[in-house]
């Protein structure tokens, strides 16, 4: 028996040990380690860390795209929030600080006039009526030379063209070059010769090939910048491209059979990589001196074009970076993270204090953490995500490798973390007692503990809203006057679901729970079986998500949010045409989500059917190449999303940074949160300061200062209401009783209240 | 006729004990509704985590077993032979140590690690496991029934103390030291929260944790993985197992 | 007085043994827990003040920490003797007992070496968490396994000479047992009892694992989840306390079974 037993054992542990031999774990600190190594390698340099983190200020989603300038100056794109979306070009000199900021959406009237073929003056001797499209081109995929920024516009959905744009920085003009049919998300622009390379998808090869592969459909094109040809330069699945010193295109592709190949333009000498690999999701760019850093999905690689190099197999093999594109120019390597742009100097070495900023996300229902972003400031903060136990356990321990936290009041962390004083005191940081009086007097209240001490930074504010067209709802005799509670939304909705007019009921019916169990607690006042009971039977009776009445309908085309629509359609030829995206009548929007929105928020009115039934009709002209729905805002207003307790009060929560007590780097955390008052200081427009509007001829942006000024609007620090969700789906579902459920409900609230 | 319904209870009792791993063993070959080895494959080609965490768990757990018996069996000795004021009250105490539960000295334990600097490093997790109180307080309960006659007889033929343990002490006791290894080792090996909280780096973290975490892996990999968890610990008890069959052939003659 | 000299370095050696095992606890087990008690006193890990017994009285009077602590109890109350019988028994069995029913000593050691995460799986699988009985079969079938260990260990140190002897006075089968195996192991059970007690304040990730929630069912509601909710919280001065209380009652019960044991061992 025991012989079988020591050789299984050593059957089992040389196959372990075989295995074992071959995986490794790299994290990404490591990986960014082996990085260093090899440039310090191939450029002879030194370095040990990154140096930068570019961040951008009232950021709505990450980076989109960026590009390096022959003299080391970033320039990177994004929408930003300013109480109106815009889109714009940051730019970033060799030192972190912003010299500049381009609006691109003060071109938009100009370009649309530009595309009807209208000048200002043929405007105004107009005799009819026509539609103008102020667009939305965020670019894409940006390059830079010779003091013009070339770059793409990101396509709107469903449209297959892109518009190549170039924006002259001394003269501060944007004009088009051309537009590209049947190709979309170009992900790499290129400035060689007197052309631009693009590489994106290509429409009709993707539609010849039955691969639902991203390899497999993409092509590169170029446009003469002088002659305005356009020309497919390669199609057999790019992968990437990058300009050669030489003027030339330097392709890396794949062939089914060999595997992936770079390719000088123009000639037909193919240099393979012999790497491992896998097909997945990639990005990829080049940069000169002969070496390539490439990512696809996780991994990234690093080689040279060198012939000998490439058989050497110089790329370590498999690194886990969980960043995107990048680009390498001037002696510095940028790689985009979430929320920035993180620059490693590979000429020289500079370091600066880096703050730490965790912020952390509980999980839940219902609830959206957005990934911190902050302005550029000058100080570089980096984002570390932290569990829930985690971060209980670092604040208890005294941990001091965090700086500063950035939380929300939905938290039950923040709550804590205040009554039990885990922060450091703020009083003394310059300028935020004026900045508290600036804020809405709600949002002071908030940022005070009981001995008035300031123990939180307030940044920015959410609540959800309720915005409605004027002219829609009055045409189908909806009155919004009377909608005050949730349970009159929804007998307005069964009214027009009775009427056949389309509603969807939305799918978000944890976050319905979730606001109502929000706005009973009542700031953790305990638990009161009267609300809770009422709570239960109305969705019960109404929304009883589990016993599936209420249903998620037409998803694909419709914002989730949607509550009630008009839909619209028009026969052409036989055939039934459908503005997917029908007009609202009404739907609720997250301010903070509203900010991103705020573009499809203007969109859907028209002014007559005449006219609209025209625009329909030239979206399908038999390419299928869409346009967008002509603006016009003035119909849209906001409202308070109607209580869902009957609650008077809007629920509004904050977005706010504390600081550790612990903290190595309090100066520098001073510093940071004194800029960071200065700018909010000094925007111009804001959600959280009062009267901080320049737009107020938007009635909708009046419509929510409106929200936001109520007197009565408290911020609540409450507990999650993951609490109690699984009973609750257990009481919907009947394998519990209401009493059951009720009991249930007091002893978990009362634990957590009274533990 | 009596024996064998007790037999046979006593097999049914063995049965349910086991159905819970055989239920492991047997929901680890099962998916989409019938035998693969699917989530064998996930797990040991594509859960690469997975090695380190295992040799990890190997080399905490050896190196605690075996340098705390070095620790602790001299320590046990001690208790049993030296006589001190205060020794019944530090017995006590280190029974008191041993009860205090995880969740509360797991804080301080880490700001004391912190201060050492251990944080993040094998140690962490090594040296607090290595001086716990338990073996010193269970295998001074097996020296307390030991021969003294056999110790004085050493003690009359040498002068050095770790001669006398190794050659009379252990002999005696080794079956009690045997089983004591064994729960140490499978205490170590099912170290859960330490490696969690101590170790902040992937590659430290050993087989429980990544089982805790299996769920961020693809495919169903958590019971492969516990199949492979208590594989080692059965082996090393097997070898217990015969050991200690040998030693009972006393035992027959009791019936 | 030679004789003396060598009595006294022969004490001194053994007591030159104790030194790594001390140094060792001292610096992993006694500091924290020296550390513990200076938290219960002050008033939160931050302001540091001291309030001398403000905590303990708190805690005392929270009814939450009552409840919890009449849940550990009762699980201690009931599933001790049942877990030490069933030990026993099968101790006596695996060590005395026919071959084919000694084999079966894997089937009660495998269960404390299955990692908590697939135990409560399959727990869920069985049991709906109305009542306390899944904790209470967890607990029991996972410490089984070194109860009877310990107790199968105890049972082969009984020298076999005892037994010719009662052999000899005519006893057998289960008398024989009664009379002389277990009064013989009497210190190892009260100690493997012991050991179970500290066990049983362990019980917590395969209860949290079970109920999938920081706030089980009333009935499931120990001293685990009181601690680690408010850790959750920040509140450590309530993990503090209450472990002191525990403390203090496994104290009680460490002098009682200490005096037990010195009564009945020989």
């Amino acid at each position: 028996m025991n012989k079988y037993i020591s050789c299984l054992i050593v059957f089992f542990l040389i196959i372990f040990l075989f295995v074992s031999c071959k995986s490794t774990i790299i994290d990404e600190d490591e990986f960014i380690e082996d990085i260093f190594e090899n440039i310090n390698m191939m450029f002879e340099t030194d370095i040990q860390d990154y140096d930068f983190i570019y961040q951008m200020k009232n950021m709505v989603s990450g980076v989109y795209a960026f590009t390096v300038s022959d003299n080391g100056e970033l320039y990177f794109s994004n929408w930003i929030d300013e109480g109106v979306v815009n889109e714009i070009i940051d730019v970033f000199d060799l030192n972190g600080n912003i010299i500049d900021t381009i609006n691109l959406s003060q071109f938009a009237w100009d370009i649309a006039l530009d595309e009807l073929g209208i000048s200002e003056d043929e405007l105004e001797n107009l005799t009819e009526p026509i539609t103008i499209s102020l667009d939305s081109f965020l670019p894409s995929s940006m390059t830079i030379h010779d003091n013009f920024i070339y770059f793409t516009e990101r396509n709107q959905f469903g449209s297959t063209s892109t518009r190549v744009f170039y924006y002259n920085i001394e003269n501060e003009e944007l004009k088009i070059i051309t537009t590209l049919e049947s190709f979309t998300n170009v992900r790499n622009i290129v400035f060689s010769g007197n052309f631009l390379y693009l590489h994106g998808r290509d429409v009709e090869l993707l539609q010849n090939t039955n691969r639902p592969h991203i390899l497999f459909g993409d092509s590169v094109k170029s446009v003469n910048l002088i002659t305005g040809d356009i020309e497919t330069v390669f199609d057999e699945s790019p992968i990437g491209i990058a300009g050669m010193d030489d003027d030339e295109l330097m392709v890396y592709a794949y062939d089914e059979n060999e595997g992936f190949y770079f390719l000088k333009h123009g000639t037909d000498v193919r240099i393979y990589n012999n790497l491992r690999n896998s097909i997945n999701n990639f990005y990829f760019n080049m940069f000169g001196d002969s070496s390539i850093i490439y990512s696809f999905g996780d991994f990234l690689i690093l080689t040279t074009l060198d012939e000998s190099d490439i058989e050497r197999e110089l790329a370590r093999d498999l690194y886990f970076l969980s960043s995107k594109p990048f680009v390498a120019r001037s002696g510095f390597l940028f790689y985009n993270t979430h929320s920035g742009i993180r620059r490693i100097c590979v000429r020289e070495m500079t370091l600066g204090t880096v703050l730490n900023m965790a912020h952390t996300d509980p999980g839940g229902t219902a609830y959206y953490t957005p990934v911190p972003v902050l302005p550029a400031l000058g100080i570089q903060t980096r984002n570390m995500s932290i569990g829930y136990y985690d971060l209980a356990f670092r604040i208890l321990s005294g941990d001091n490798e965090i700086d500063i936290y950035y939380l929300h009041s939905q938290h039950d962390i923040s709550d804590n973390i205040r009554r039990r004083g885990a922060f450091y005191t703020l009083n003394d940081i310059p300028g935020i007692w004026e900045y508290l009086d600036a804020v809405f007097p709600y949002v002071r209240d908030a940022a005070l503990d009981e001995n008035g001490d300031i123990w939180m930074l307030p940044i920015a504010l959410d609540t959800t809203l309720f915005l409605y067209n004027e002219r829609l709802t009055a045409e189908f005799g909806i009155d919004i006057d009377s909608i005050n509670t949730f349970k009159d939304l929804t007998f307005v909705i069964n009214d027009l679901r009775e009427r056949n007019i389309p509603v969807d009921s939305g799918a978000q019916y944890e976050w319905f729970f979730d606001r109502y169990f929000y706005q009973i607690m009542r700031n953790n006042n305990g638990f009161n079986r009267n609300d809770f009971r009422t709570m239960a039977e109305f969705f019960y009776d109404y929304i009883n998500f589990v016993k599936g009445e209420w249903s998620f309908q037409n998803s694909q085309f419709l914002n989730a949010n949607d509550f009630a629509y008009d839909e619209y359609f028009v026969e052409i030829d036989g055939r039934r045409l459908w503005d997917w995206r029908g007009r609202y009548l009404f739907t609720p929007q997250s301010l903070s989500l509203s900010r991103f929105n705020i573009n499809l928020a203007l969109s859907h009115e028209i002014y007559d059917d005449e006219m609209f039934f025209e625009q329909l009709k030239s979206m399908y002209d038999g390419t299928g190449v869409y346009n967008h729905i002509p603006l016009n805002y003035i119909h849209n207003r906001y409202m308070k999303f109607p209580s869902i307790s009957g609650m008077a009060e809007s629920d509004i929560t904050v977005e706010f940074i504390a600081v550790n007590p612990n903290s190595n780097n309090l100066d520098e955390v001073i510093e940071f949160l004194t800029r960071l008052i200065e700018y909010q200081m000094n925007l111009e427009n804001s959600f959280i300061l009062k009267d901080r509007s320049t737009y107020t001829d938007r009635h909708y942006i009046n419509d929510v200062y409106g929200i936001l000024n109520y007197k009565d609007n408290f911020i609540r620090f409450s507990i999650s209401s993951d609490l109690i969700y699984d009973d609750f789906r257990a009481f919907l579902g009947d394998e519990i009783t209401l009493d059951e459920y009720l009991n249930r409900v007091e002893f978990k609230i009362n634990a957590y209240l009274n533990e | 006729m009596k024996k064998i319904t007790l037999s046979a209870l006593f097999l049914i009792l063995a049965t349910a004990f086991i159905l819970p791993v055989i239920a492991t063993i047997a929901t680890s070959f099962y998916g989409e509704r019938n035998f693969t080895l699917q989530n064998y494959t996930d797990l040991l080609f594509d859960a690469f985590a997975f090695y380190p965490a295992f040799w990890n768990s190997l080399l905490y757990a050896g190196v605690i077993v075996i340098v705390q018996l070095f620790v602790v069996i001299p320590c046990a000795f001690g208790f049993a032979n030296a006589s001190f004021k205060g020794k019944g009250i530090l017995f006590i105490f280190y029974i008191i140590l041993m009860m205090m539960p995880l969740q509360v000295t797991i804080l301080p334990n880490f700001i004391g690690l912190r201060d050492l600097g251990l944080i993040d490093t094998r140690l962490a997790v090594i040296l607090p496991a290595i001086f716990s109180p338990f073996g010193v307080v269970v295998i001074n309960q097996y020296m307390q029934g030991m021969n003294n006659s056999i110790i004085e007889a050493a003690r009359l033929e040498t002068n050095s103390i770790i001669k006398i343990i190794f050659h009379t002490v252990i002999p005696q006791v080794k079956i009690c030291i045997f089983a004591v290894a064994v729960f140490i080792f499978a205490e170590s090996w099912n170290m859960l929260e330490q490696p969690m909280l101590f170790l902040r780096s992937t590659n430290l973290q050993n087989l429980s944790v990544f089982i805790s975490e299996s769920g961020s892996y693809a495919g169903n990999i958590l019971f492969p993985a516990s199949v492979f968890f208590f594989i080692p610990v059965l082996i090393l008890y097997s070898f217990f197992n015969n050991y200690l069959e040998k030693g009972l052939t006393f035992g027959e003659l009791a019936k | 007085m030679r004789f003396l000299r060598k009595l006294k370095s022969w004490n001194m050696k053994c007591i030159y043994l104790l030194i790594p095992s001390l140094a060792g606890t001292f610096i992993f087990f006694v500091i924290p827990f020296v550390r513990v008690i200076y938290y219960s006193f002050i008033d939160n890990q931050f302001r540091r003040n001291f309030v001398g017994l403000d905590n303990y009285v708190q805690t005392f009077q929270n009814e939450f920490f009552q409840l919890a602590l009449q849940n550990s109890l009762l699980l201690i109350v009931i599933c001790i003797p049942v877990l030490i019988l069933l030990a026993i028994i099968i101790s006596l069995v695996l060590s005395y007992g026919i071959k084919t029913l000694r084999k079966t000593r894997a089937a009660f050691i495998l269960p404390m070496l299955i990692p908590t995460a697939s135990v409560a799986e399959i727990w869920r699988l069985v049991f709906t968490g109305e009542t306390v009985l899944p904790v209470y079969t967890l607990f029991i079938w996972k410490n089984i396994g070194i109860c009877v260990i310990l107790l199968t260990a105890a049972l082969t140190a009984i020298e076999p000479e005892i037994f010719e002897a009662a052999k000899m006075d005519g006893a057998k089968g289960i008398k024989l047992h009664k009379r002389i195996s277990v009064p013989l192991i009497l210190p190892t059970i009260i100690f493997t009892i012991l050991l179970s007690i500290v066990n049983s304040f362990r019980v917590f990730k395969e209860s949290y694992l079970f109920y999938g929630t920081n706030y089980p069912p009333s009935h499931s509601y120990t001293l685990q989840f009181y601690m680690n909710n408010n850790f959750l919280k920040l509140d450590y001065q309530a993990l503090a306390t209450s472990s002191v209380y525990t403390m203090i009652l496994v104290i009680i019960l460490v002098l009682v079974c200490f005096g037990l044991q010195r009564r009945y061992s020989r």
